[in-house]
């Protein structure tokens, strides 16, 4: 007994010592290098949490990913530790408590290939919940990571009570094709059969895409695919030579796009069953693009150009009431498009210009409180995430354009992709 | 004879080209001190590319300084614009969630409404009472009302529509027109108490007012085009297209110049065809 208590006392100890290593070479790396982009937030808005060493097959590569999808999720803080052995016996509450930890992940991975998670609450010194979830085969494959990914949003549910987006994905376009990556910016691959295709957007489900496609014959078609067989669920226009920017409706049973010949208007459309498309707004002779939907499906934001400037309006889902949104009160140049509802029915993202170079605003719509969140570079196509916090985007501040995902709490940015990418949708929860 | 005189010249030839070859020990003086010159020289040159060099050593030293103290102030510089950022965010995010409570809480409420309504009551009745001795002078304050009562009273529920407080507003719009039923606003105040119950989902409902809206202001072109627009779409997706037709065609007969006059034919043509 007492050999035990021993032994449980010196490895506190030194993880202990360790995490003071640890976070010293931080800050003295940060200190040296002397550039910190972020917040630093006040305790206990954004709760340290600790992962211990994940045991079983794989268990690093298990560590090092849900304590990178904690620290992507921002709502908090991974505490640093050494990658010793996993821990055995109970948890000493205030050894962590010392930490500054609030939460503790255990993660393992077992015998039967599961991912066996226990996340602790350290004040209250109690278990806060227990995840299981089977991994499949093959390890460290896609699947299996977007698992792994699975995990990370249950232990941010546990802890903040908001479920995290790491398993999700982002749809792009990139050297012709629509390509695909996992949040984290891992597992980046092309769709196949999606040549020529631009402007992509998720089905509620997560299992269809729609995108416009440029056909041969140069006329621009709406398709909508099938993510799981891979074929084309239907293709169809107005009869327009353009077709662009579709958006489905958050029961997924109505589609909205823009088509038009010398100016476009608004149309919907059944995606699924048959029927043409109804036209929805009247731009005569204008441009009315880029439809979104409000959450509860209600009403539609989208860009017209009907004041002789693109401005974003709104209007109901049949039509009537166009109302416009943006003001002309912020802001140095009249031109606002690319409009995003929030999934929390908040606020709709935007692009506007400044100085002659797109930025990413929001407007929010309790009282046309209008925010911006970016200066550097070129800054477009602004796609919420389901969590209605995290904002894709296309940004040039690298150099080349490239997706970029920012959390509007913070302000904290981190690029998503490094091989070129644009018209950036975030997915739903899978 | 020739050969001898060949002889005779030839060999005082071959006497002066060996004595060119051998040098008098002046010549290597000479040329000693030549050579010490030249390396002397050399030396000196040595001595002052060295000196170059150092002193260029030197200066590139001190750039490299100059760069890396000019590093690390603009290292510092760009944390303290990034933490100036992030807490200028922090703030405004905080300042913003703050006013949102105080608008929730200092006038935009449902009992706020009801306090000016009541209020407006109140003052009304006062004048009511200090203008009871003579019965045309009341007429006339109740005609012209307060400056700001109806006003007050339909900006307050039209910023709880746009919130999206639809219940809250549409009961403010009730309360104004129970008030103000001849007022200029009154079909707007109508028409936004179907649309909240359009925009909530309660399609009976809506679709009731939109019909009171057509029937009770039928001129008011802005408000009535829409309501029988939303009520052609509600008998489509009844199933009714024969109303539907009536409705949109009536549209198109009555509010050409609409916009849903504009959207009308096209949603005629989307309808099953007559029997």
């Amino acid at each position: 007994m007492m050999r035990r208590v021993l032994s449980l006392l010196s490895v506190c100890c030194g993880l202990f010592s360790v995490s003071c290593i640890l976070s010293s070479v931080c800050y003295s790396q940060d200190t040296t290098r002397g550039v910190r982009i972020g917040l630093t937030y006040a305790p206990g808005t954004r709760p340290g949490v600790l992962i211990v060493p994940v045991s079983g097959h794989n268990g690093d590569s298990v560590r090092v990913m849900l304590g990178r999808d904690l620290d992507f999720g921002d709502r908090l803080t991974v505490i640093p530790t050494d990658s010793g052995d996993a821990p055995s016996g109970p948890l000493n509450y205030p050894v962590f408590a010392a930490l500054g930890a609030a939460a503790i992940a255990q993660a393992s991975v077992t015998p039967a290939g599961s991912l066996h998670v226990v996340v602790h609450d350290v004040g209250g010194a109690r278990v806060l919940g227990v995840i299981d979830f089977p991994l499949p085969s093959p390890a460290l494959g896609g699947e299996w990571r977007f698992t792994v990914h699975r995990g990370s949003d249950e232990i941010e549910r546990l802890v903040t009570g908001s479920r995290g987006v790491a398993a999700t994905r982002a749809m792009y376009e990139h050297a012709g094709s629509l390509w695909i990556v996992d949040s984290d910016g891992a597992q980046a691959h092309p769709v196949g059969g999606t040549e020529g295709g631009l402007s992509p957007t998720w089905h509620p489900s997560g299992r269809y895409v729609a995108y416009q496609q440029l056909a041969n014959s140069g006329h621009h078609t709406i398709v909508v695919k099938d993510l799981t067989g891979g074929s084309v669920a239907r293709s169809f226009s107005s009869g327009h030579t353009l077709n662009m920017s579709p958006a489905f409706s958050p029961d997924g049973n109505t589609l909205a796009f823009a088509s038009g010949a010398d100016g476009t208007d608004i149309y919907s459309v059944a995606p699924f069953g048959g029927g043409s498309p109804t036209r929805l707004s009247s731009g005569q002779g204008t441009l009315n693009t880029n439809p979104t939907f409000s959450p509860d499906g209600r009403q539609i934001a989208f860009t017209s150009g009907r004041l002789g400037h693109p401005e974003v309006y709104i209007m109901d889902a049949d039509g009537t009431n166009p109302d416009l949104l943006t003001t002309t009160a912020f802001g140095d140049q009249l031109y606002r498009s690319d409009p995003d509802w929030s999934p929390d029915n908040r606020r709709v993202a935007f692009q506007s210009q400044v100085g002659g170079v797109f930025q990413i605003m929001a407007i929010s719509l309790r009282d046309r409180s209008v925010q911006a969140f970016t200066s550097e570079g070129r800054n477009t196509e602004p796609s919420w995430a389901p969590d209605g916090r995290h904002l894709l985007f296309t940004s040039t501040r690298s150099g080349t354009a490239q997706l970029w995902v920012l959390d509007t709490e913070s302000n904290r940015t981190r690029q998503l992709t490094h091989g070129g990418a644009r018209m950036g949708a975030w997915s739903p929860r899978f | 004879m020739i050969r001898r005189c060949a002889r005779l010249v030839l060999v005082p030839a071959i006497v002066m080209a060996a004595g060119a070859c051998f040098a008098t020990r002046n010549d290597v003086r000479t040329l000693q001190g030549d050579i010490a010159v030249l390396r002397a020289e050399n030396l000196r040159a040595d001595s002052v590319h060295r000196a170059q060099f150092q002193q260029a050593a030197v200066q590139v030293g001190a750039v490299s300084d100059s760069l890396r103290s000019l590093n690390a102030f603009l290292a510092r510089f760009v944390s303290d614009v990034s933490r100036f950022q992030g807490d200028l965010s922090v703030t405004l995010h905080q300042f913003g969630q703050q006013l949102l409570t105080v608008q929730e809480l200092a006038g935009q409420t449902q009992k706020r409404i009801q306090d000016v309504k009541a209020q407006f009551e109140r003052q009304e009745a006062e004048l009511a009472t200090a203008a009871q001795p003579s019965a045309a002078p009341a007429a006339q304050g109740a005609a012209g009302g307060p400056p700001t009562g109806p006003a007050q009273l339909f900006e307050a529920a039209d910023a709880q529509f746009r919130k999206g407080s639809y219940a809250v507003a549409r009961s403010a719009f009730e309360g104004f027109l129970e008030q103000f039923s001849n007022n200029d606003r009154a079909a707007e105040a109508l028409y936004k108490i179907a649309r909240s119950y359009d925009l909530d989902g309660i399609a009976i409902s809506a679709d009731s007012v939109y019909a009171l809206v057509v029937e009770k202001y039928p001129t008011k072109a802005e408000f009535a085009a829409p309501s029988l627009y939303k009520r052609a779409l509600a008998a489509k997706a009844a199933n009714q297209p024969a109303k539907a037709r009536e409705y949109f065609q009536k549209i198109i007969d009555s509010y050409p110049r609409s916009l849903e006059a504009s959207l009308a034919p096209d949603a005629l043509k989307a309808l099953p065809k007559r029997p």
